[in-house]
């Protein structure tokens, strides 16, 4: 564990020689949400909850979260409150169509109490909240989160003697305040020279300051509290971390394999494979380089929340796909694995709102890495194997539509894949779900309660085996399975996210949360009706054969 | 009934009941599913049905090879499972323990439910005349099919049964002399606004409200609240007095002489206070609200008529009854395991994750005969007697102070059929994939 530490500190550490740097502001430690993060995730975090994104117009997180502090009547001027529940809108008069809405809009509303007083009337009632409530909840926490920046009160960077909280900005005794002033003098001096187009030797200049001014501070909050305040590299690997976004790249470059994939089985031309295997191989690699440095951060195996385990899964669905193409040579295994990873790295990417990848303290039933790994990892990676059966399945419903009688062999070599994939499936997800009865029974008190999580895990399984018994007796044969391996997939939608973001019952809460499901159930019936349409056109061509 | 069609027809039927009871239960909640779908006879017949099915298909195998050896270890883990959870659930104890910090208890309490009728004709000394198990979720109570007790004088009915309700609190004014006294109260600024009541009991006693910044307090204040920002309601001689504690200050910040519908300033923030009810004698009056579905306020109630008037309890809870000559207890609600040993919690201690009120990790320090300061925690529980403790939660007052801890308490007859079927299932599929390999593949059959 050490050399695998000190391995990936020196890597860490060449990649931002050759690529970016990063700036000390950046790595300021600060106390926020039960953890130690570097002001630049702080900031991140937070101007995501705010803006709906990391960036704004181009400007990094972490400068504009500290402009807040600096100038926040500027910024409740600007259009950076995002609001999308419609009900809300209408609540607070604001037009229907915007996105993005000014603090003074939003806040200096008269209804804004009352939808505040509604909010906690709900909250008394202990109910489960609509996505209204939720909507207003995030309301609230966007006022709260604005003000309390923009005050001082909510960036804690100092450790204060005989508490565990450490001090804000606002609370910092004299000799802090001073070198903070000092940072805060040479960040506008630097943002100064950046937006009036000083000289490349200005900027770097006033950089160096703030890069100095920070370290000052840094240096006599180590000194006045040894021991309370973080040294060492893993901040700077956690900002690389956020800079770098290995699983953007990871999602990039399984695209691009996935275009080759599918240009070569249009096209065939076999030299464009090699590349397409190479494109595949890079966004592995980054993938394998993203969940080092996440585990690395975390301390955890990378399943704990719904975001994590989608980048899981797609990392699943490539082995498999790899294993696989390379014991049974079937090319139809790599454009499935591409497309699974493809759409899983996308997904993982551009829902942040839904899937949190923000780095949470775990729920104290979770903090067992032995148990997390082998029950939570067996159970996902299973998924992977049941989403690359699908995407095969899609594949061979599409060669069905080109032509039953001409593709017959691909067909048959589609619906073997199909075949093995399922079976892979089950061989983690069946030991999974005992895996998961023993810890229950281990750490509960009982192995099996018919809670919706598990249950749901073994109705996908009743319904993969369903369809590997069908095959036995006939009743299940190469169309059946290939709509099988489809039509299945939704009892482990079910399981991975109905259960949590539909139902929203049970003792996996700690995996809860909300939104997609319009999105999530378009994919399941688009499925579905593909599957019907196909079959039907199967039954009159057969007809008039 | 070895037939592989009607397997896949089991397994299709049991996929479809598991998942109607899925939903039951988020509607519902878990107890509702249980009973109306995991324990119900439908449930049982498909179990059977399965059971019978993969019997019947590990005899037809006979004799047995040792290329059948995976399909049989697979599938009679499955039936082990199966029968390992039926034991478990109608021969094994699944319940919870509630131990406030400091204290001990020997009771177990579980899931079922009953009712028990306790009568006294002094008042002083209750002979017990029933005790039975009730199950008012698989069968309710109607007023045309109640559920009778016969007393010496009458009968008690229970002719309603309503699974969610949530008991409101209601407060009038009274003109008993040993009433409480309330205030009910608006406190707002140009952020917040919020109406409550406050309700002392007794004179002794005291309710606190805690309201984000500042407590609300009527009666005595505790000394952990002292030194805090306090908004302070007393009565002398039904006079209201109103007085505010600053954080930090030493001495009482404002005083007011008060009465209904006045507002007062109290220069902190910008808040206003408007009092909107001032009752120098009040009691408490309840009332049910009621839900579709589960939350953590709602309880379940049922309606009792004895000699025409109907009356309401909630489960859990107990209610008196007068007759002419006789006093009579009823009581409905979660039964309890009495140990023949007791559980001491010496100690609960809680570690949070630094700056923020969110638990890390939890444990319990017990003390059980000839085992002293046992830690129980998460994922590490107490084996005792054939019995296993379990950290399941714990409860806080409401300064978020932990009072006391919860523990479920198992025990689990079924559980070596179950851990063998795990293992004979595991083995199974391994084999699988060994013999697997040394058949034919089934669809490359060419014609």
């Amino acid at each position: 564990m050490a050399f695998f530490k000190k391995a990936l500190v020196s890597f860490v550490f060449l990649f931002n020689c050759l690529t970016f740097a990063v700036t000390e502001l950046q790595v300021l430690p600060v106390q926020d949400g039960g953890r130690q993060k570097p002001f630049d995730s702080f900031a991140r975090e937070n101007l995501e909850l705010v803006y709906g994104k990391t960036s704004f117009e181009g400007r990094p997180a972490y400068e504009v979260i500290f402009t807040w502090m600096l100038t926040p009547e500027a910024w409740a001027e600007k259009e950076i409150f995002q609001v999308s529940n419609l009900d809300v809108k209408k609540r607070l008069g604001l037009k229907e169509d915007g996105k993005r809405y000014k603090g003074q809009d939003l806040f200096g509303n008269p209804a804004f109490t009352d939808l505040m007083v509604e909010l906690r009337d709900k909250r008394e009632t202990k109910e489960k909240l609509t996505p209204y409530y939720q909507a207003l909840q995030r309301l609230e926490n966007q006022y709260f989160i604005f003000t309390e920046i923009a005050a001082g009160r909510m960036l804690k960077v100092l450790p204060m003697e005989g508490q565990e909280v450490w001090g804000s900005v606002a609370e910092l005794p004299a000799e802090f305040q001073g070198l903070f002033a000092e940072i805060t003098k040479s960040f506008i001096s630097s943002i100064g020279t950046q937006v009036e187009g000083g000289s490349s030797a200005d900027k770097a200049q006033a950089l160096k300051t703030l890069d100095q001014a920070v370290l000052n501070f840094k240096k006599a909050a180590q000194e006045k509290s040894a021991g309370l305040y973080p040294t060492g590299s893993s901040f700077n690997i956690e900002v690389h971390f956020n800079e770098f976004h290995p699983f953007r790249w990871s999602a990039v470059f399984y695209g691009l394999s996935l275009l080759l994939y599918i240009l070569v089985w249009v096209m065939t031309k076999p030299i464009m494979q090699t590349i397409a295997h190479g494109f595949l191989g890079v966004g592995f690699l980054l993938h394998t380089y993203g969940f080092a440095i996440r585990v690395y951060l975390t301390g955890h195996p990378p399943v704990t929340n719904m975001y994590e385990t989608v980048v899981w899964v797609a990392f699943g669905a490539v082995v498999f796909a790899g294993i696989l193409a390379y014991y049974m040579k079937n090319k139809f295994l790599m454009v499935g694995g591409a497309m699974v990873a493809t759409l899983c790295m996308i997904v993982a990417d551009n829902a942040p709102v839904i899937l949190d990848d923000s780095i949470q303290p775990l729920e104290a039933v979770l903090r067992s890495n032995y148990w997390l790994t082998i029950h939570v990892l067996t159970i996902t990676v299973s998924y992977s194997a049941f989403f690359l059966a699908m995407a095969l399945g899609d594949i061979g419903l599409i060669y069905y539509l080109r032509g039953e009688k001409k593709f017959a062999s691909e067909i048959k070599a589609i619906a073997q894949s199909v075949y093995r994939s399922m079976q892979i499936g089950l061989a983690f997800l069946i030991p999974g779900i005992i895996l998961g009865g023993i810890w229950a029974d281990y750490s509960w008190g009982r192995f099996w309660g018919w809670d919706p999580k598990e249950t749901w895990a073994l109705i996908a399984a009743l319904g993969y085996l369903g369809v590997l018994h069908g095959r036995l007796v006939g009743l299940v044969r190469d169309f059946g399975m290939i709509a099988g391996g489809v039509a299945t997939f939704s009892l482990v939608i079910m399981a991975w996210y109905g259960v949590n973001f539909v139902l929203g019952a049970g003792l996996h809460s700690y995996g809860f949360g909300a939104g997609g499901v319009e999105y999530v159930s378009a994919f399941v019936i688009a499925h579905f009706i593909l599957i019907i349409y196909v079959a039907l056109v199967r039954r009159e061509r057969q007809k008039h054969q | 009934m070895a037939s592989l069609k009607l397997a896949v027809f089991t397994m299709a039927l049991m996929a479809v009941v598991s998942a109607v009871g899925t939903f039951v239960e988020a509607k519902l909640g878990l107890e509702h599913a249980q009973k109306l779908v995991y324990q119900s006879y439908w449930m049982i017949a498909v179990m059977v049905l399965f059971v019978t099915n993969l019997t019947a298909v590990i005899l037809d195998r006979w004799p047995w090879q040792a290329k059948h050896s995976s399909f049989i270890l697979a599938h009679v883990g499955l039936i082990m499972l199966v029968l390992g959870q039926w034991v478990g659930n109608n021969y094994g104890l699944d319940g919870t323990m509630n131990i406030n910090i400091g204290s001990e208890n020997k009771f177990v309490t579980v899931s079922k439910t009953e009712v028990q009728v306790y009568s006294s004709f002094d008042a002083v000394q209750y002979t017990r005349l029933y005790r039975q198990d009730v199950d008012f979720i698989s069968n309710p109570p109607t007023p045309e099919k109640p559920l009778v007790f016969k007393l010496e004088e009458g009968e008690l009915k229970f002719t309603e049964f309503k699974p969610f309700v949530v008991p409101k609190r209601d407060i009038l004014p009274s003109d008993n002399e040993n009433s409480g006294r309330a205030v009910r109260f608006q406190i707002k600024n140009n952020q917040t606004q919020a109406v409550e009541w406050v309700y002392q009991k007794s004179s002794q006693l005291s309710d606190i409200k805690p309201m984000g910044l500042m407590n609300v307090v009527m009666g005595p204040i505790k000394p952990e609240l002292v030194g805090q920002n306090i908004l302070h309601f007393e009565f002398q001689n039904d006079e209201l007095i109103v007085t505010t504690y600053k954080k930090g200050e030493q001495q009482l910040h404002r005083r007011w002489m008060a009465k209904e519908s006045d507002s007062l300033q109290l220069d902190w923030m910008g808040f206003e206070l408007k009092l909107l009810r001032v009752l120098p004698k009040a009691e408490e009056s309840w009332d049910f609200q009621e839900k579709d579905g589960p939350t953590p306020l709602t309880v379940a109630a049922a309606k009792i008529n004895y000699k025409n008037k109907d009356q309401w309890v909630l489960q859990n809870d107990t209610l008196k009854i007068f007759s002419e000559n006789a006093v009579y207890i009823l009581t409905y609600g979660q039964k309890r395991f009495e140990l023949d040993f007791s559980v001491q919690l010496k100690d609960f201690e809680m570690v949070k994750y630094e700056g923020v009120n969110k638990a890390m990790e939890y444990k319990s320090i017990v003390n059980v005969p000839t085992i002293e300061n046992h830690v129980i925690s998460m994922n590490e529980p107490l084996k005792f007697k054939g019995l296993t403790f379990y950290q399941a939660s714990f409860q806080q007052d409401e300064m978020g102070k932990p009072i006391s801890s919860v523990l479920s308490v198992n025990y689990d007859p079924g559980r070596v059929l179950k851990y063998l079927g795990s293992l004979l299932v595991s083995i199974g599929i391994i084999l699988l994939f060994y013999f697997k390999r040394k058949w034919s593949w089934p669809f490359s059959k060419k014609p």
